[in-house]
């Protein structure tokens, strides 16, 4: 059996964090750098090809098996519904799924400081996620107009475009500085190791091996 | 605008070539069952919901209609259910077991892809009347040989053993929800998540056995491994029956064509014992799978254990990739008398040529043309009385 791994990393700032943290796992990343021009890293001798993608785009090469594993935020992961095996939690990349809304509407609906979502059933949520966004407010009951951005949603909600927005959280200062509060939060997400469902079974052991690495050092960190 | 006659999503047409290939793919499986005593028969594409809905598969993945009397109607998702059903209502009397071996369409409402479409096509058989351990080796070692006359070459078959994994599933969490949930995760293999949930709800030191369990995955040498996770009777009763199985798969020389691997529970909810699927590279969805489902039958009012598995014929076609092969055609006749053409016709097909009468060729030339574009090797030219080649 075929013991080559072509492993799909994201470019941008997790990428640099996966890298760091291959390089724990005994992976070869002399020379990777996940920013630049060169989009295969080739380590013949070790047998491992790193590909660099866009993140949103790391489940796509998994789940069409060009990818034997990648590594991809549970966020991008969740909203691609790729039908790939979720190995291990990396731990790392934290970020949350959260639904903010402009001061002024929580401030004028809340009871006991509480925002009574639920009423807000069929009003309009701005999101890049429309995966998520719809899946959660279905688990809610709620049906939602949902409308689909690309990048500064937070405006949406400011400016009355929507009601609400459905975005990733780190920090929450994007939110603080356009005059938005979370006021629910859907899930959080890290990092995740994910597999091709036939890699999985036909190259089990190489990936078997990196991934017992990977938890032996996740283990030791304590995360 | 012209109207493009545009098929449903996930359909096919299935062309010249390509439609010779596929029957000649399920006769080589029909002929390698025969070879095991296994007999054909069919049930119809069309069965009463309430017959399908005992595969346990979720409801918005069946197509449905409704008759004039408002009952409702499905496209049968898989054939082992509507098989059982006819064994219980019209083969009961007879003497068990029963070998038997199907072909036909099964469809399914899923999300297109490769190797997963609407409507496919499977073949496979069922033994029914048997709860001994050879009728699992008979059903798996039929299922590799199947798999290997396909001319598959790299391929494996992962076995799972549902009172192994289930059974623990059970005894840990015991509220049927979270077992149903866990089960979801299992066979999507979101560990993940499945450690979440455990270490939510089940005792912590038996969520990391369990989870150890899963992820196991290797030859026989695993079940050594895993022996000691429980004093269950069920499960050491399994357990014994896998290194019986394993070691006659290794007399027969077939080690090297499975492994073992807990997580493995497949998405019909009627498997009670031994379960496999077989991976073949270029795929990304099982080329077959089957198991031991004794609970099913008595579903329909007769209780018998059985056995048996299935083959998506599209999904091998795709991994074995061999080119189209389009049909030869040996004479070609041409001419002018019809009674001449058809009994020269007649001769030769008796001689076992296969024959195709001219309809357009005008000459010589058109019809050298034609037999080059069809692939015919003979031309035979019908002349006034006196025949020539």
């Amino acid at each position: 059996m075929e013991n080559r791994l072509t492993i799909a990393l994201p470019k941008g700032r997790l990428g640099n964090e996966v890298l760091e943290f291959m390089k724990q796992a005994d992976l070869p990343t002399d020379g990777v750098d996940p920013n630049a021009r060169t989009l295969m890293f080739d380590f013949a001798e070790e047998g491992v090809t790193y590909l660099i993608c866009k993140p949103t785009d790391v489940p796509t090469f998994v789940e069409y098996g060009v990818a034997d594993i990648g590594v991809v935020g549970k966020d991008t992961l969740e909203e691609s519904g790729a039908d790939v095996f979720e190995l291990a939690d990396l731990g790392f990349g934290f970020c949350r799924f959260a639904v903010a809304v402009t001061e002024e509407l929580r401030d004028k609906h809340s009871v006991d400081g509480k925002f009574p979502l639920t009423d807000f059933t069929q009003h309009r949520v701005a999101t890049k996620f429309t995966h998520v966004a719809d899946r959660y407010f279905r688990s809610l009951g709620m049906q939602m107009e949902i409308i689909k951005l690309h990048g500064n949603v937070e405006l949406a909600a400011r400016i009355g475009l929507s009601d609400m927005i459905v975005d990733i959280v780190s920090t929450g200062t994007t939110l603080r500085e356009n005059g938005l509060v979370e006021v629910a939060q859907i899930f959080p997400a890290t990092a995740r190791l994910i597999a091709n469902r036939v890699s999985y079974r036909m190259k089990n052991e190489s990936i078997v091996t990196v991934v017992d690495r990977m938890r032996e050092i996740l283990a030791e960190s304590g995360k | 605008m012209k109207k493009k006659w545009n098929i449903p999503p996930g359909m096919k047409d299935v062309l010249p070539g390509e439609a010779r290939k596929r029957r000649r793919l399920v006769n080589e499986l029909m002929d390698t069952f025969a070879s095991y005593g296994y007999e054909e028969v069919g049930t119809s594409s069309l069965e009463f919901y309430d017959v399908v809905e005992r595969d346990g598969m979720d409801a918005a993945e069946v197509f449905k209609l409704i008759d004039r009397e408002g009952q409702i109607l499905a496209l049968r998702p898989d054939v082992t259910t509507p098989i059982a059903r006819m064994v219980a209502s019209r083969l009961r009397d007879r003497r068990l077991p029963f070998r038997l071996s199907y072909t036909g369409s099964t469809f399914r409402y899923e999300t297109v892809q490769v190797g997963r479409q609407r409507e496919f096509t499977q073949v496979g058989v069922e033994l029914i009347g048997s709860d001994d351990l050879m009728a699992d080796l008979e059903v798996l070692l039929l299922a590799i040989e199947s798999v290997e006359r396909t001319g598959i070459k790299e391929f494996k078959i992962g076995i799972g053993e549902i009172n192994i994994t289930q059974g623990f599933l059970n005894e840990m969490l015991v509220d049927e929800e979270l077992v149903e949930e866990a089960r979801e995760l299992v066979i999507s293999k979101n560990f993940v998540g499945l450690e979440a949930l455990l270490l939510e709800h089940a005792d912590a030191e038996k969520a990391q056995i369990f989870l150890k369990l899963v992820r196991k995955n290797g030859g026989a040498e695993i079940l050594e491994e895993i022996e000691g996770y429980s004093e269950g009777i069920e499960y050491q009763a399994a357990m014994a029956g896998l290194k019986e199985l394993a070691k006659v798969v290794r007399e027969y020389g077939y080690e090297d064509r499975i492994f073992f691997d807990f997580s493995i529970l497949r998405s019909f909810s009627y498997y009670t014992g031994i379960v496999f699927e077989g991976y073949a590279e270029g795929i990304g969805h099982p080329i077959c799978g089957g198991g031991r489902y004794d609970g099913l039958l008595g579903m329909f009012g007769f209780e018998a254990p059985a056995v048996g598995f299935a083959m998506g014929v599209e999904r091998v076609m795709i991994a074995r990739n061999v080119k189209d092969d389009p049909e030869k055609k040996d004479v070609l006749i041409l001419g002018d008398d019809y009674t001449q053409i058809v009994k020269k016709a007649r001769e030769l097909r008796a001689e076992g040529k296969r024959v195709e009468i001219d309809l357009t060729s005008a000459d010589l030339a058109e019809a050298a043309a034609y037999m080059e574009e069809k692939g015919i090797e003979r031309l035979f030219v019908m002349e006034n009385d006196n025949d020539g080649e």
